[in-house]
């Protein structure tokens, strides 16, 4: 018998995407966007800071909520949202991503924001009085100074998304290979009293948060 | 022709309006004053100037930073870098791959390429700084204090050199030195930045003279190399109708336009002329101003048509009697006289 079974592969394997493809958006997304915060800091940015955060102090069983309803087809952005992605976004792969993406953004964004804070002008001005344009100093001088910072975000983003109960189980319900994830997986195990499939999964997803947290914990500075 | 007009509120209130010939500009201004803030205004890092014209055109931050290139007092280089990168990819960026191997060479950087700029000493850090900042072909090259880390031997050897690159890369250059000796030598004009704006800009001698009567206390004297002898390292230079002698490890050749450097604490005042003494030069003079300074008393004097300061204490200038009008007889050292001139 396979250490995990058939339904907890799938589980696995839809966890490892969901993860990957979060982690992969959010840094994408924030890194601009932190950028222009602390080169512009435009009047709203403390406005902005805090809605970034929101999802940390928010229980995620409220923002699976608020999705929920948010998704709901009957009426707007539902209706159009289910238009714009061409199915129904509850209680399918695209709304749990959408969800994540909420729900992980402070922890892309955070790192990201403080690394480009403290170290982002000073190589920004290294590369203008190189006379390099603005596009080539974020790309190639400030992104790569501030590569420690952008790989323990990514491992962050990605741990933290891989432990996500409340809201996929709000929005996406337990549905196998679109939305069952890892920790609905375990939940349904222990209800169901199978414990040893529980502990398996338990042990699997320990494994993997060990592993991120020694991978982050690594000092990635190279001189 | 160097011509630039800055108006800026922030970090410091500054209106510096400068026009000069091509070459190297000199700018003098006490500590505070805002040449640096200037320099970095003029290389596009100010983005909040109010007032940005060059060659009486309105420019913008992003566009003088194409064209200008700024070597700081701490340059600003790339840490995750080496310095092979940061050379091959700002001759890429300019395309001058043709100009970095002769760059490499003067500057003396060749055994720095594979090294980080952390792993650099200040003095090497400038010297990167500064073959990058050439090899931009910089229209204006803007230089704050870039051999302040360099030792004396380091410097003598670059000063011609950069000289060279420069004119022949046709760049213009503002220097801001807090020695004067390295103003004296390089520029062939100055500029004058106090709180309410430039109060002069023009030629180098009447600048030095008019910035050292506010502050310091030196002299640039102006003469002609004599034919000196090798073996001694005494140079005598003509100076008016009188000769100055000249300790130089360096002799010019016989008739070579010179520019002599004297602090005024190295020059000793006397009533009369002295025998017996191992100081070469006695020059007599006529005192055309004494300012008490809170470092001593600051005597001005005019020896064949050109001045000369001397620092004495108080309880000398009331010895000898020292006032405006009076003669006295300069004494100094031929080691006290520094040859600016590079040959």
């Amino acid at each position: 018998m396979p250490w995990l079974a058939s339904g907890d592969a799938q589980a696995l394997l839809l966890t490892v995407k969901l993860a990957a493809t979060t982690t992969v958006i959010l840094v994408a997304l924030c890194l601009p966007l932190a950028w222009l915060l602390v080169r512009r800091d435009p009047r709203g940015r403390g406005l902005i800071q805090s809605l970034v955060m929101l999802p940390l102090v928010l229980p995620p069983t409220v923002l699976g909520y608020y999705l929920l309803v948010a998704f709901s087809p009957a009426h707007p952005p539902g209706s159009w949202l289910a238009r714009l992605f061409d199915q129904q976004l509850a209680f399918s792969f695209s709304g749990i991503l959408i969800g994540s993406l909420i729900y992980s953004l402070p922890f892309a964004f955070r790192p990201l924001e403080a690394a480009l804070q403290q170290r982002g002008p000073a190589l920004d001005e290294a590369g203008r009085v190189l006379g390099f344009p603005a596009w080539y100093r974020f790309l190639f001088i400030v992104i790569p100074g501030i590569w420690p910072a952008l790989v323990s975000a990514a491992l962050l983003c990605f741990a933290h998304t891989l432990g996500e109960f409340g809201v996929v189980l709000m929005i996406g319900g337990n549905i196998p290979g679109e939305t069952r994830v890892l920790s609905v997986a375990l939940f349904e195990h222990v209800e169901q009293m199978n414990y040893q499939a529980a502990n398996r999964l338990a042990l699997t997803m320990m494994a993997m948060a060990v592993v991120t947290v020694l991978l982050s914990g690594h000092r990635h500075d190279r001189f | 022709m160097i011509d630039f007009d800055v108006a800026l509120a922030a970090p410091l209130a500054l209106r510096a309006r400068v026009r000069a010939q091509s070459g190297w500009l000199g700018l003098l201004g006490h500590s505070g004053v805002g040449k640096s803030t200037l320099l970095r205004a003029l290389a596009g890092l100010n983005p909040a100037a109010r007032r940005l014209r060059v060659d009486d055109r309105a420019v913008t931050p992003a566009a003088l930073a194409r064209r200008v290139s700024l070597v700081s007092q701490t340059p600003a280089l790339i840490d995750h870098w080496t310095v092979a990168r940061h050379l091959r990819r700002v001759a890429r960026h300019h395309q001058a791959a043709d100009l970095a191997g002769e760059l490499i060479g003067n500057l003396g950087i060749d055994g720095l390429r594979h090294l980080y700029p952390p792993q650099l000493s200040g003095g090497q850090r400038r010297r990167v700084a500064l073959a990058l900042a050439l090899l931009r072909r910089p229209r204006l090259l803007l230089l704050d204090e870039p051999f302040s880390a360099l030792d004396d031997d380091s410097r003598h050897r670059l000063y011609p050199k950069l000289q060279a690159l420069t004119r022949r890369l046709g760049c213009d250059v503002v220097l801001v030195a807090h020695q004067i000796e390295d103003i004296a030598r390089l520029c062939d004009q100055v500029a004058i930045l106090e709180p309410d704006g430039v109060s002069y800009c023009g030629a180098l001698l009447p600048g030095l003279r008019r910035y050292q009567g506010q502050a310091s206390s030196c002299s640039v004297l102006l003469g002609e190399a004599l034919s000196g002898q090798a073996e001694t390292g005494l140079l005598p230079v003509a100076f008016g109708g009188r000769t100055l002698w000249v300790r130089t490890p360096r002799l010019p050749p016989a008739g070579t336009p010179v520019r002599l450097l004297l602090h005024a604490d190295d020059v000793a005042l006397s009533v009369a002329e002295l025998e017996g003494v191992s100081l070469m030069n006695q020059l007599p003079a006529r005192i055309t101003g004494v300012t008490v300074q809170a470092s001593g008393v600051l005597v001005e004097c005019l020896c064949e048509r050109q001045s000369i300061q001397a620092r004495v204490t108080g309880l000398s200038q009331a010895r000898l009697g020292l006032r405006e009008g009076g003669r006295v007889v300069l004494l100094f050292k031929a080691s006290a006289v520094s040859l600016l001139t590079e040959f």
